[in-house]
């Protein structure tokens, strides 16, 4: 067994978390520990092997070992965990960055932003089920905090509704991977013991099991049925919330769906594959339509959320190698975008006191640098060429094509709303006549921490948007090769 | 003569009752609580070492009958149970000005009941047991006599619980006419024998006056009523005494009916104690949501946690009472700990609305720690024991199969209700400012003792959360030693 970086990576978030309740300077030991993460994160992208079709920097111990139950402490990185793992440290460090300014009981807000840092983390690294959900809902206690502390007028609400409707999802998807390890007869909650077993089960078994798989996933991602939380908990979460819960948290739903629910039934996805299909199309479409008529920019970058989500289940329904590679990209792709996105709205409604659309106009004249990255990651949002996202939609609509021909076309179409909102967004808000009548008389430029966070973000949008191959590789060469 | 040392935890504990009695006399209070603490240690170290959890001190046979009694793993499982529930109850009590000798010797009686239905073997002894244990809890619910919520708890649980008494001893004479025996390791033992009648009516006659009796003792629903009423009135501590001990002795009752004694009688139960388990779960969930006062809101958390723990005898395979029994482990650690909280702020002058508990964090921020985690813990978020004992007895209906997977999804989906009024009270602990005008912070002597009690608990849940591999292949070994027996 060699360095435990993984297991590292845990124990430092959750040393980052607990030193930043404790101190006073709660913001430094955030960003001390978040860029040790980071590194890490780094260490992982560089010294993995591509081409070999099974976990890395593997550490197994035995944790619980009993007649019934057993359970083991499994972490271990593969191409689909390692973008992710990527994309949560370096998403942290930039939220840690951007919020340095936070004046509202700082040590608690850092340290909860460390907390999550570690549920999210784990998600992504853990491979037994049991340590799997522990992370699952260590993720969601520090989010209901952040919102219900820090968010905005309606945050009770909001806060609440995160917290029913995601645990409702997480205990839903509990059960069924119970059922799962039940009926397959696996030796243990491992993911690649139940794995090696699960396709065993009975079909219909294996279908209603998806079911609740899919439920559970699906409402952490959000799929269209169940994505009433988002919106709300988006609006009223505080900036470095809206960008963690889009960042991050809803790319544990993807994930799961691929890692435990489609590649471990595979009769069970075989069978739901059409409802998946007409769910992901529905969503793109809902999605689309629902953030054109938006006036709050916030909400509107929540459903523009719920548009590429739809996307990301149209891909998993493809369950082609191309397809997949376009939905890890596309999570990958999402989390910089959308928050970018968060973060450039944030700090307009906190440079004019107001997200409203109509109410703005014009920022470009007073408020250029922060112009120019709402434009970049509204441009990258919509999928514009040589932009992160660009590729990843590409793949899943030419996978989606192989598969299922020319119903290509709605998502296709529905595209051009996207392009549409957005540009509609930036020709109201960025450009045209300056409105001179906000609230705060003298709008001030975005923050030089402000700043840094979001082009750290930017920086990788264009370079994973010219050079998609340096993620795609580690994607495709070890994972999806093993899986499809 | 050692034939008798096997009744010396039992001995021990009444030993220190008296002495409690005593001490009383001498008007020295902490002299009475401290022998009885310490007595109590010593049997749990005792038993602790009969059940082979640690070395033992006496070397006596592990199980075994003798007529009257019987002892098994799962009896001392139990008996551990009430000893740390009744020492935190007594270390908490230490703190507080109004508790004196007679108190520990009343508490010291009730867990003489609850040890003695433990090892019962017999109906008799199990109805003295639950008498004495009933009776010595009446009194301590009214302990303090110049309230008037107090008394009148006191008043409404004496006389629900002996009529819920009588009804239990009804049903079992009538099990004892139709059998012939009061003894029930010999009912199990017998079962098989023709002369004892299967299919007489008269025995679900009987059955249903044992559950309407115990039903009464759990809290079950629709037997409930009494509970939020008498949890609220009674003295905080003693409402954890009541909420930990007297219901896990209901529960240990039933199981030694239930799923032993009579299993063989009873095969249909299975049913009607799903329909209770899913009645009790979401009565009580649902209700808790609308309370306002936190020794409400506890105990209708308590009745739906008594639902939870009904699944285990609906499912009635060895991984599911081995969860049933974890659950029922931990809701009394997890409850004596709130209950405790709750007597342990009143103190520092925090009202028992749920409101008086808005920015409680501020000023007591390990308090409010420890109480955040007891109820994240009752609310099953994980890596808590709450989350654990939950999985097993989940898992255990998941692993049964068939409408068993119902009370699996019915009981997860009403865990997922109760995070909103367990997180309700840690939002207001933490987020929320404090009202005008509450928390005055009077100048009084730290309540040492119960912090002490609030600690090791706190540990004991946060530990069994972490590492629950012994603790749940303890509760597998019980169970299948326990469905062998039968």
């Amino acid at each position: 067994m060699s360095f435990p970086v993984l297991s590292l990576m845990l124990i430092i978030a959750f040393a980052g978390a607990l030193f930043s309740f404790m101190s006073k300077k709660g913001r430094d030991i955030a960003l001390i520990f978040s860029s040790i993460d980071f590194i890490l994160s780094l260490y992982l992208m560089f010294s993995f092997t591509y081409n070999t079709f099974s976990y890395q920097f593997m550490e197994k111990y035995g944790w619980i070992s009993t007649p019934y139950i057993t359970a083991n402490y499994v972490v271990g990185a593969d191409g689909l965990s390692i973008p992710l793992i990527l994309l949560t440290t370096l998403l942290v460090l930039a939220v840690v960055i951007y919020s340095w300014d936070e004046k509202k009981n700082p040590s608690a807000f850092f340290g909860l932003i460390m907390l999550e840092e570690l549920g999210v983390l784990g998600v992504f690294i853990s491979l037994d089920f049991l340590l799997f959900f522990i992370f699952w809902e260590v993720s969601l206690i520090p989010m209901f905090f952040l919102i219900a502390y820090w968010g905005g007028p309606r945050k009770n609400y909001a806060s609440y509704k995160f917290l029913i409707y995601t645990h409702v999802a997480g205990i839903i998807m509990l059960v069924s991977v119970i059922a799962m390890y039940f009926y397959s007869g696996a030796t243990s909650l491992d993911f690649a013991a139940i794995a090696s077993k699960s396709a065993y089960i009975a079909p219909f078994t294996q279908a209603v099991i998806f079911l609740g798989l899919l439920f559970g996933f699906g409402t952490k991602m959000p799929i269209v049925p169940m994505h009433t939380w988002l919106p709300d908990a988006h609006v009223e979460a505080p900036t470095a919330g809206s960008a963690l819960l889009a960042g991050l948290l809803l790319k544990m739903g993807g994930y799961g769906l691929i890692r435990l629910a489609a590649y471990m039934l595979p009769a069970g996805r075989s069978a739901m594959t059409p409802l998946m299909m007409g769910i992901g199309i529905l969503g793109v479409v809902w999605g689309a339509v629902a953030a054109l008529s938006q006036t709050d920019m916030k909400k509107m970058v929540a459903y523009s959320s719920i548009s590429h989500m739809g996307l990301v289940l149209i891909a998993i329904a493809t369950w082609t190698q191309i397809g997949l590679m376009g939905a890890v990209f596309l999570m990958f792709a999402h989390g910089l975008v959308s928050a970018v996105l968060f973060m450039g709205v944030g700090s307009v409604h906190h440079s004019y006191g107001t997200r409203d659309i109509p109410k703005l106009g014009g920022i470009a004249d007073r408020t250029p640098m922060l112009s120019v990255m709402l434009v970049i990651g509204s441009l990258a949002s919509l999928g514009l060429p040589a932009l992160i996202s660009f590729p990843a939609e590409f793949s899943i609509l030419y996978a989606l094509f192989s598969v299922e021909g020319y119903i290509v076309a709605i998502p296709l179409a529905t595209l051009t709303i996207v392009a549409g909102f957005y540009i509609w967004m930036l020709q109201r808000v960025v450009f045209g006549k300056y409105k001179s009548r906000y609230v705060n008389k003298k709008p001030h430029d975005i923050s030089l921490y402000e700043a840094i966070g979001i082009a750290m973000l930017i920086s990788l949008i264009v370079l994973y948007g010219v050079l998609p191959f340096i993620l795609n590789n580690i994607i495709l060469s070890s994972f999806i090769g093993g899986m499809v | 003569m050692t034939a008798y040392l096997v009744y010396t935890p039992e001995i021990l504990i009444m030993i220190s009752a008296l002495l409690a009695l005593l001490f009383d006399v001498l008007d020295s209070k902490k002299l009475a609580g401290g022998i009885a603490i310490i007595l109590n240690l010593v049997a749990l170290v005792i038993i602790l070492g009969w059940s082979g959890i640690t070395g033992s001190i006496l070397s006596l046979p592990q199980s075994g009958g003798h007529g009257l009694f019987y002892f098994s793993l799962f009896g001392y499982m139990f008996q551990i149970i009430f000893i740390i529930v009744t020492v935190s109850v007594e270390l908490t009590t230490l703190d507080f000005s109004e508790y004196n000798g007679i108190f520990y010797a009343l508490i010291e009686f009730a867990l003489t009941g609850m040890m003695i239905v433990a090892i019962s073997g017999d109906m008799v002894i199990l109805i003295l047991g639950l008498e004495l244990a009933g009776i010595s809890t009446y009194i301590l619910t009214g302990y303090i006599r110049k309230s008037e919520l107090s008394v009148e708890a006191a008043m409404k649980y004496y006389i629900i619980g002996s009529i819920s008494s009588s009804l239990t001893i009804f049903g079992l004479s009538i099990l004892y006419g139709v059998t012939g025996t009061t003894s029930l390791w010999l009912l199990n033992l017998h079962a098989g024998y023709s002369y004892i009648p299967k299919n007489n009516p008269l025995l679900y006659l009987g059955f249903s006056f044992i559950i309407a009796g115990l039903g009464f003792k759990i809290a079950m629903a629709p037997f409930h009523m009494w509970a939020p009423d008498v949890y609220q009135g009674a003295p905080s501590p003693v409402s954890a005494f009541l909420a930990a001990g007297s219901k896990t002795m209901g529960f240990m009752a039933m199981f030694i009916i239930f799923l032993s004694a009579i299993f063989y009688f009873a095969p249909n139960l299975s049913l009607l104690f799903g329909f209770f388990a899913i009645l009790t779960m979401t009565t009580g969930n649902i209700l808790a949501i609308k309370q306002r006062n936190i020794k409400r809101m506890l105990a209708y958390s308590s009745i739906a946690n008594a639902g939870y723990i009904l699944i285990a005898f609906s499912v009635d395979t060895p991984l599911a009472v081995a969860g049933g029994m974890f659950q029922i482990f931990s809701h009394a650690i997890m409850k004596v700990g709130a209950f405790i909280v709750v007597a342990v702020v009143s103190v520092f002058g925090v009202g028992e609305s749920i409101t008086d508990y808005k920015g409680l964090a501020k000023e007591h921020s390990l308090l409010a720690l420890s109480f955040a985690i007891m109820l994240l813990s009752l609310a099953g978020v994980p890596p808590l024991m709450g989350f654990m004992s939950k999985f097993v007895l989940f898992s255990g209906a998941v692993q049964a199969g068939g409408w068993y997977i119902l009370l699996a999804i019915a009981g997860v989906l009403n865990s997922a209700l109760s995070l909103y009024y367990y997180a309700r009270i840690v939002k207001y602990m933490y987020i929320d400012n404090p009202e005008p005008g509450k928390h005055k912070n009077k100048k009084i002597s730290m309540p040492i003792y119960s912090y002490i009690s609030i600690f090791v608990l706190v540990v004991i849940i946060v530990a069994v959360g972490i590492y629950p591999s012994p603790i749940i292949g303890y509760f597998i070994h019980i169970a299948s030693q326990y469905m062998v027996w039968r």
